[in-house]
């Protein structure tokens, strides 16, 4: 029986990173998991870009001629920043069995999604979570260099996932078959607000406010932490989107602080559902939060 | 006559997925979902009732015409939504939820009734546990499952919305596990459907009568049940119950199909001998066009060699005239020259064979010479670290406490040798009591008043000093080492003074380097003579006069106080204003430190000027700016067994590089292992060389490069079938060797996973390039070869760069041209044999040291191979300095 379909969504928000999305498309190109759809969706393009981008997906089709791509714009003014949009834009489009997200500059390991979807079927999970190490790039301009690589992002599972996001956006896999529609979707409230930031491109943690509903919700799986799915390009032009330590200015501090706060609140308003408390050998408790969660558990 | 109720319909049923029953649909698929309701409806008088995957809602609507209350659970929001209002009524309710985490209170239904649904998931224990939960102690489950025996056989038709379908053993043993109590039916679907216990308590016979074909057919129970359906309870069961579920609508319906049927066959029948004899005519008419086809493929592989041999003889007959012409040229100019020429020869071999005898005498002149440098930089090295340690403990000791307080002792004690006892206690007295006490008193205060000025100063950084003496443990009081031990043995206190290069100046100005009496920070606070001198490389005191012309205290206070948050410029070669614009992330930090402490390493430039430059030598090493190159690219894959999908994704790539690179250049291939498919090879049309068998990777690279260059190619690129081109990948490549005038040998980025070895980041020049993705050009094959075959695979690409170092070549990764290669998950039990015995090869020629080799011995009994045995292999002469043993595979520094 032939896989079940893999939808990835690839969030772009300027045409002027083209080099990077090439990058970030070659790498799903050589995945070994098939069939796959890429929907790369765009912030506010116009036709001239559209048009280049398209050109860049046309020539890459020619590569490889069996996967899908398609391009979706994200047309509405509103919100200023559509980081969430975006994906729910890609939410929309998916078709598939199972769901994987990417921003432009993000690079996949050849075999992450087959190693993540193997997961989810030997375990039953909604999520599956593999390991993304860091990679230290030199811009200049057209040029990318590899500096080097670090294993920034470590944690040992659920909790330590609960208390901090050290699973960029590109370390799962979503079996949609496990997970209410309804939840499936960034909440676009997550946007950082336009008249208080120095950066109107810019959201916080919109994919951490997902990670946390969905993992106190439904069963999740961590087996394949150790393995590398994905790298993460920190580069030294500054324009990563999340923060990275020593390239943060008080002002773009200053949002993360408010981020936190607003974190916190969710923790404190969102439930651990009896399946998941089940999964963490817990007692169930209707009432637990994910606050109480963390702090009934030692680090 | 019996009960007679609403059948519940929807005014407008949804509309069937394949994944719920809904009320659109009739027939076999009705009557069996029908059935199980109207079995449960009975069942469920008078109580309270859940119905789990309640789907469009008709079942539960038929449970609430008997329940006293019935809520019905559902995952999928429309058929919630929908439920809710085709069946509202008192008593029946549909909630949004899932079976594996149902939305109810503990025991608070006295029936669970679930029709297939547990296939649809894996979490079978957790759905009995939810259902168990939410039942009362006395409660009943209703719940059906189709046997996967009978429902999905081997190789028939599966139901893609089934996860996980249990047999009947299993669903039984399910139930078993979690109830005292279980009383399993079978159901079989006819015209209606039957629905019968396995086992009755009373004593009780089920006859089922069956037509099959002409006979009739007699079983006890229900033979060839589709589904297994079961009440289960911790109390006993009291209904015993078979039941049927009959629709007479299309009673009649059969024997009027089975009419039709034996018309249809009867007209089949008559047509027969005309069907038989159309069908020998279409196997003659077959059996011609097999033969047509047969002789069309032999004519098209004929032509198609034919093609191929005048295409080759063509380019031959070309080349040769081209050599005709040319070696005529050639002929009428050298013939002048020819006795000139041949009496030069005769010197230059004489003088040919004397170098060698100088060159081999040279050699092992420095191999000898190498060997006792090796020796005494060795013995050097013991020396000094022994030096070091000494000095280490002595400084340790000179700095300790007991050894300053026991200082006057000793002095008093080295000026009374000869003296009596009492002489010498007085002696030791009257030095403690006059001069001791004082001394420590004086050193004291001069240590406060150091201590004062530097903090007061605000040239001692606590995170820098920790940098400078990273093995100092924890807790340490790390200003007071500074104090006491860090600034005599050269340590920096603050990222702007750096202690050698202040000495230096004050050498230059004719002040003593050495400094006896203090230590330079505290001479430079101390002010006078050593302000003009500079206390960083990058902080120029002339310069940043020149900005404050009346400036008369510390210059580096000034410009750490007042002068970087004005904007003034610490040093012609740091452009303070334009860095922090550059890189706002570093905040209010100052510019210059944080070039210091983080720029420098993160490849940052102190100027727009050096930024500019370090562009423009990057872009001129990447032949960004030059005009497209006009080069002829040859692109050789050597397949061994390679799929059609991934071979097919190389070519498929090869074609876009190469259209991007301007189109000028072919694509050749050899086959070591079986033959490429024959789809790709019609498709993509590369120049296909004969087999000769398995030779090796670089064996048949070479067959493919002698083609390429004989042919013309400028650039030919060894590429791995199981990797694929970025379309830009091969321009690149050609701009990076035209950049470099065909002299250096240029790897492409294998990607995603990069290689781990170092690259330079402006020259991109690397110490040896894969062939994964390796561009040779013409004048580096004629002046070095191509691949050593003594390398049956692996390492001859970093034998062939060290070989090309060796005779002047560059070699060089190009960043920007990506060809994506996995190397993940390999199994090393394929590779090991061939990269070990490589390996060994590698460094019997290149002269390994002995570690290399012993680890490659290593690992063979690790693995558990034997020692290979390896060919005949010469010693390098040239070059062999040229190696990098001392990280085993990698044969390079690495960056991670």
């Amino acid at each position: 029986m032939a896989n079940p379909l893999l939808d990835i969504i690839v969030r772009v928000h300027a045409i002027s990173r083209l080099p990077e999305l090439e990058r970030c498309l070659l790498s799903l190109i050589g995945q070994s998991y098939r069939p796959i759809a890429i929907h790369i969706v765009t912030q506010r393009f116009d036709t001239a870009e559209i048009s280049t981008l398209q050109a860049l997906v046309d020539t890459l089709a020619q590569v490889e001629p069996d996967i899908a791509m398609t391009v979706l714009d994200y047309e509405h003014p509103a919100p200023a920043d559509a980081r969430s949009a975006l994906v729910n834009l890609g939410f929309s489009a998916a078709q598939g069995r199972y769901v994987a997200l990417l921003d432009y500059d993000d690079v996949t390991a050849p075999h992450g999604y087959a190693r993540l979807i193997a997961d989810l079927h030997a375990t039953g999970a909604a999520i599956s979570f593999g390991k993304v190490l860091a990679a230290r790039l030199v811009v200049d301009g057209p040029i990318l260099i590899l500096r080097t690589r670090e294993d920034l992002y470590r944690g040992a599972g659920l909790i330590s996932l609960l208390r901090e996001n050290f699973c960029p956006i590109h370390s799962f896999v979503i079996d949609r078959t496990r997970i209410d529609p309804a939840a499936l979707h960034f909440d676009p409230q997550r946007s950082v607000d336009p008249q208080r930031s120095v950066d109107p491109q810019r959201s916080v943690d919109e994919d951490y406010d997902f990670l946390i509903r969905t993992c106190a919700e439904y069963p999740s799986s961590f087996a394949e932490k150790e393995y590398v799915v994905g790298y993460y390009g920190l580069k030294d032009d500054g324009s990563n989107t999340v923060m990275t330590p020593g390239q943060e200015t008080e002002a773009r501090w200053a949002e993360w602080r408010l981020s936190a706060q607003k974190i916190e609140a969710l923790r404190a308003t969102t439930r651990v559902s009896l399946r998941v408390q089940r999964q963490l050998g817990r007692t169930p408790d209707p009432e637990l939060t994910v606050t109480r969660l963390l702090q009934e558990t030692p680090p | 006559m019996g009960e007679i109720f609403t059948n519940e319909r929807p005014d407008q049923p949804l509309p069937f997925s394949g994944e719920r029953m809904t009320s659109a649909m009739a027939g076999q698929i009705e009557y069996e979902h029908l059935h199980r309701y109207l079995f449960a409806r009975d069942l469920c008088r008078g109580l309270d009732v859940l119905d789990v995957a309640s789907g469009e809602g008709y079942g539960t609507a038929l449970l609430s015409q008997t329940a006293r209350r019935v809520v019905g659970v559902e995952i999928d929001r429309a058929s919630v939504d929908h439920a809710s209002r085709a069946y509202a009524r008192p008593g029946l309710s549909f909630l949004l939820g899932d079976a594996r985490a149902i939305p109810l209170a503990d025991a608070s239904v006295d029936m669970v009734v679930s029709f297939e649904t547990l296939e649809h998931f894996l979490e079978h224990a957790v759905f009995l546990a939810e259902i168990r939960r939410v039942l009362r102690a006395d409660g009943q489950l209703v719940i059906s499952s189709p046997d996967r025996d009978v429902y999905s056989p081997l190789g028939g038709r599966v139901n893609p919305f089934h996860v996980h379908e249990l047999s009947r053993a299993e669903f039984a043993r399910l139930l078993a596990g979690q109830f005292a109590h279980v009383a399993l039916y079978s159901q079989r679907p006819m015209i209606g459907s039957a629905l019968v216990p396995d086992t009755s308590p009373r004593p009780h016979r089920s006859l089922t009568f069956e037509k099959r074909g002409e006979h009739l057919e007699m079983s006890s129970g229900l033979p060839r049940a589709l589904y297994a359906v079961a009440i289960a309870s911790d109390v006993p069961i009291a209904a015993d119950i078979s039941s049927v579920y009959v629709d007479t609508s299309n009673v009649d319906l059969p024997y009027a199909l089975s009419q039709q049927l034996d018309q249809a066959r009867a007209e089949a029948e008559q047509l027969r001998p005309a069907l038989a004899t159309q069908q020998s005519e279409a196997a003659q008419m077959q059996a011609e066009l097999q033969g047509v086809r047969a002789e069309r493929d032999v004519a098209a592989h004929a032509l198609l060699q034919v093609q191929q041999r005048l295409t080759t003889t063509r380019a031959a007959a070309d080349a040769a005239e081209h050599a005709l012409f040319a070696a005529a040229a050639e002929r009428r100019a050298l013939s002048g020259t020819f006795a000139t020429a041949q009496a030069e020869l005769a010197m230059a071999q004489s003088e040919t064979v004397r170098l060698h005898q100088s060159l081999a005498e040279q050699a092992g002149t420095i191999t000898a010479g190498q060997h006792a440098l090796h020796t005494a930089t060795a013995e050097w090295h013991a020396h000094r670290d022994a030096h070091n340690r000494l000095l280490h403990i002595v400084r340790t000791m000179e700095a300790s406490k007991s050894w300053r307080l026991t200082s006057p002792l000793r002095d008093v004690l080295r000026g009374a040798r000869g003296e009596s006892l009492p002489a010498k206690a007085a002696r030791v007295m009257w030095w403690t009591a006059t001069l001791q006490l004082p001394h420590h008193a004086k050193h004291f205060i001069k240590l406060r008043r150091e201590a004062r000025m530097i903090l007061a100063a605000g040239l001692f950084d606590y995170a820098w000093y920790a940098r400078q003496a990273p093995a100092l443990p924890p807790g340490t009081d790390l200003f007071g080492h500074y104090l006491r031990q860090g600034r005599y043995a050269g340590l920096g206190p603050h990222p702007l003074f750096d202690p050698d290069y202040f000495r230096a100046q004050l050498a230059a100005q004719g002040v003593s380097p050495m400094l006896p009496a203090t230590e330079p920070l505290a001479h430079y606070l101390r002010g006078g003579a050593a302000l003009a001198a500079d206390p960083h490389p990058l902080f120029s005191v002339a310069h940043y006069r020149s900005q404050y012309k009346s400036l008369s205290g510390n210059p580096l206070l000034h410009y750490l106080r007042t002068g970087a948050a004005e904007g003034a410029s610490p040093h012609p070669d740091f452009d303070g204003a334009w860095y922090a614009r550059t890189h706002p992330e570093i905040g209010t930090t100052n510019p210059l430190i944080h070039y210091i402490t983080e720029g420098m390493a993160r490849g940052y430039e102190p100027t727009p000027a050096k930024l500019q430059a370090r562009t423009r030598l990057r872009r001129q090493a990447l032949g960004l700016d030059l005009p497209n190159p006009a080069l002829s690219l040859a692109v050789g894959i050597v397949t061994f067994n390679a799929g059609d999908a991934e071979l097919g994704r190389c070519l498929s790539s090869a074609h876009v590089a190469l259209q991007r690179a301007g189109g000028a250049g072919a694509v050749s291939m050899i086959d070591n292992g079986g033959p490429s498919g024959a789809a790709l090879v019609q498709r993509f049309a590369p120049i296909l060389l004969p087999t000769r068998g398995n030779i090796g990777f670089g064996a048949a690279h070479n067959v493919l490069m002698a083609d390429a260059f004989a042919r013309g190619a400028d650039l030919y690129v060894a590429t791995n079938p199981d990797g694929f081109f970025a379309p830009g990948c091969l321009d690149h490549l050609a701009r990076m060797s035209v950049a470099a005038q065909g002299r250096a040998l240029i790897e492409a980025l294998q990607f995603p996973d990069e290689h781990a070895k170092i690259y330079d980041m402006l020259d991109f020049e690397t110490p040896w390039a894969s062939g994964a993705c390796l561009a040779i050009p013409r004048q580096l094959y004629e002046a070095v070869g191509g691949f050593d075959e003594a390398f049956f695979m692996y390492c001859e690409d970093v034998d062939l760069s060290w070989r090309a170092r060796a005779a002047g070549f560059a070699v060089k990764t190009c960043p920007m041209a990506l060809f994506y290669h996995s190397v993940a998950d390999r199994d090393p039990a394929a590779i090991d044999p061939h990269l070990l015995k490589s390996g060994l090869i590698l460094g019997k020629k290149w002269r390994a040291p002995a570690a290399f080799m012993d680890g490659i011995a290593a690992r063979l009994d690790t693995i558990g191979l034997p020692r290979p045995a390896l060919p005949h292999i010469a010693p390098v002469t040239v070059g062999i300095t040229i190696p990098d043993f001392s990280h085993m595979f990698h044969f390079a520094p690495v960056r991670w």
